[in-house]
């Protein structure tokens, strides 16, 4: 029950803002940085206590992890004044290295030679051809429309508009998804929310929220 | 750039070639640590800015106080009182950082309230493509015309999936560009804003 | 000259008011009085339940949680309902689970999914399934685990050494996987790059939006099966006969989609007619 009515009023605090600007929506957002905060240093602390440290207090040093740890350690002076905070570009560097390696060499074959091969535009079935046509006129026409290298005249003017056109429906095709993704975040809490204990303190919220209007229509 | 362009050089080089696993291994291990640091830099920074706030008493330096109690107890409980902490976690942080997040649900509302006054073609073809999609999500929709599920699925299937093909193979390409570019010394993003 | 005669009008601030205001009471009804609106299983939960029931006796199954709390609702239903269905073959066949996540987050959501949303009885933790905690390292992490598993692995989520735990000793890399499975909260290109050159059937529980941005994936059948956020969670509970949280949402995201569709729509004939009026 207490967790119910704690959930209904830290709901109060955070969605007051849609109402107006206020000090409660103000504490709730310092609470979330905090806890978030203290949250990342927690669980930061404790994987290099796992990865790195325990294996320190057991005598274990020379391995790929101490030199890494060494590099981390570096990367730390970017908090640091500008005299030292350029030792931490190497480890920086070093990480945005891996990360490219990674990303490079997994591209190539999932990311554009996996996706250029196309299913048979004269297929058995009349609709599948029809629909392998599109799927590969509407990959072709918007690559032409990001293709900034040349201007958008001629035939690459005429596919870039068919592209943007094919592009329209592939956002829309987002947009319809984004409304299921956005309500599911109000919707978990609500299913507490309006029910008893906590639905007291949101008819509570309510009826300050109700009052404030009044009381604002009345002094204008 | 030697730091950046030999790991990611030797990783490509390994894949190709099969030759150093056990290096590249140890690369891909340094990238979990590295990240690891960096991941804390980012928390230092804002426990950084607060603090100074708080010390030199600038504006709406309350709420960074309450920003740091929360964090030091959060972070005291944490390595104190594991129940505790896992209560906070659970009925406190979970639903915050939920809270925090719905404020997309609303205002998503609002955005397509203004955005739907459809000015021209494009316009048009988006707006209704996404109300195709919301019923074809949305089971509801089913119940009212099973020809939704027909044309919402259709939609998603062909034409989005063309478009995103295109995406995806334009995001690839701009891939191996940086990669090229990082070769060439050109690419400099990763010293920051230096 | 006679001034035209304007009628109230409502300010900005005030319209997102009474747009919030029907929002919440949209949400609200159903969830005090449930419409009990059918969920009709689609396809593609069809397919990801009947992948998972196709798993072979004695498969690994490596599942990757890569999702935060802010998403608990949108994929949580999916992420128990299919872990749910892999702990029963892991009791059936002898199927073998192992868990991690790709943060910190996602740590805390596998921990809690484990321990309270799981009948884990007559399991043996090491030998049947084992939760490894957050890997940090992004791409790196998934790079790791199917390239080197020893060196990525080292510990659970406990900071039990993996040598110590019997069923992590034989694995080396990704051949060792059978099946791979995913949750995610936006784009899924790390994944596909270090995960689909192994040619494994790849499972994926995806929020709503971007189930278009991954449909080039799943085209190609580099993705084999996926569940579409909350309905595809609300489907598999219906699948497995055992509603939860999916279920008690559903009938709240068809209501409120069914009034953003009449807005949308009463918004574009009104601007259609006022533009036909030439104002």
């Amino acid at each position: 029950m207490i967790e119910e009515i704690l959930l209904a009023v830290l709901a109060v605090m955070a969605w007051s803002v849609l109402y107006k600007q206020n000090p409660l929506f103000r504490v709730a957002e310092s609470m979330t940085v905090g806890l978030t905060l203290a949250f990342v240093v927690y669980t930061g602390i404790d994987v290099l206590g796992k990865r790195v440290f325990a294996p320190w207090s057991q005598g274990v040093w020379l391995t790929p992890t101490t030199v890494a740890a060494l590099l981390g350690f570096m990367s730390w002076t970017r908090l640091g004044p500008r005299s030292i905070s350029w030792i931490s570009r190497w480890p920086l560097a070093c990480l945005a290295g891996i990360g490219t390696g990674l990303a490079v060499k997994g591209v190539v074959g999932p990311q554009i030679l996996g996706q250029l091969t196309t299913k048979s535009l004269i297929a058995s079935d009349p609709l599948t051809s029809v629909n392998n046509v599109i799927i590969v006129a509407a990959t072709v026409t918007t690559l032409c429309y990001f293709t900034f290298s040349y201007r958008h005249t001629g035939v690459l003017g005429a596919s870039a508009r068919v592209g943007r056109v094919f592009m329209m429906l592939g956002f829309g095709a987002t947009l319809g998804g984004f409304v299921m993704t956005a309500m599911g975040y109000l919707i978990g809490h609500m299913f507490v929310v309006v029910k008893p204990p906590a639905v007291y303190v949101v008819a509570v919220a309510l009826a300050v929220l109700g009052a404030d209007v009044i009381r604002s229509r009345r002094i204008m | 750039m030697l730091f950046y362009v030999a790991p990611m050089l030797f990783i490509v080089f390994e894949y190709y070639t099969g030759v150093g696993s056990n290096a590249a291994s140890a690369l891909i291990t340094w990238g979990i640590i590295l990240s690891t640091f960096t991941y804390l830099i980012g928390g230092f920074a804002i426990f950084r800015h607060h603090i100074l706030k708080i010390a030199n008493k600038n504006n709406d330096w309350p709420y960074s106080a309450i920003l740091m109690a929360t964090f030091a107890s959060f972070l005291g409980m944490a390595y104190l009182h594991q129940p505790g902490y896992q209560w906070v976690l659970e009925n406190v942080y979970q639903p915050l950082t939920i809270l925090m997040f719905g404020f997309v649900g609303f205002y998503t509302v609002t955005a397509l309230f203004r955005g739907s006054q459809v000015r021209n073609i494009h316009a048009g073809v988006l707006i209704t493509c996404a109300v195709l999609l919301m019923l074809y999500n949305a089971p509801v929709g089913e119940a009212i015309w099973p020809g939704f599920q027909t044309l919402g699925g259709w939609l998603k299937d062909v034409p989005n999936t063309g478009v995103m093909r295109g995406v995806v193979i334009g995001v690839a390409i701009g891939v191996l560009a940086t990669f090229v570019r990082s070769l060439l010394g050109l690419e400099t993003s990763y010293l920051g804003g230096d | 000259m006679k001034s035209a005669k304007k009628g109230p009008t409502l300010s900005m601030v005030n319209q997102d008011r009474i747009i919030f205001l029907l929002i919440f009471v949209t949400v609200a009804v159903p969830m005090i009085a449930p419409l009990g609106l059918p969920i009709p299983v689609s396809p593609t939960t069809a397919k990801f339940f009947d992948t998972v029931e196709d798993i072979p006796e004695g498969s690994t199954v490596l599942w990757c949680t890569g999702i935060g709390l802010s998403i608990w609702y949108n994929t949580g239903p999916g992420e128990i309902a299919a872990l749910k269905h892999i702990i029963g073959l892991v009791r059936e066949r002898g199927v073998k689970l192992i868990v991690f996540a790709q943060s910190a987050e996602g740590a805390t959501i596998v921990r809690r999914i484990l321990t309270e949303y799981l009948d884990l009885g007559g399991l043996t933790y090491g030998e049947d399934y084992v939760d490894l905690g957050w890997i940090p390292g992004g791409e790196a992490a998934l790079a790791g685990v199917v390239a080197d598993f020893q060196s990525t692995v080292e510990t659970d989520h406990a900071g039990t050494p993996a040598s110590e735990i019997p069923m992590l000793i034989e694995i080396s890399g990704g051949d060792d996987f059978d099946v791979l499975g995913f949750s995610s909260g936006g784009m899924i290109d790390a994944w596909m790059r270090q995960w689909a050159p192994l040619k494994k059937p790849i499972l994926l529980n995806i929020i709503a939006i971007s189930v278009p941005l991954c449909m080039p994936y799943i085209d190609k059948g580099m993705v084999t099966a996926y569940l579409n956020g909350q309905r595809g969670g609300a489907e598999y509970e219906k699948l497995l006969m055992q509603p939860g949280m999916g279920t008690s949402f559903i009938d709240a995201q068809s209501m409120i989609h069914l009034y953003i569709v009449a807005m949308i729509a009463v918004v574009s004939i009104w601007s259609l007619g006022r533009r036909v009026k030439g104002q």
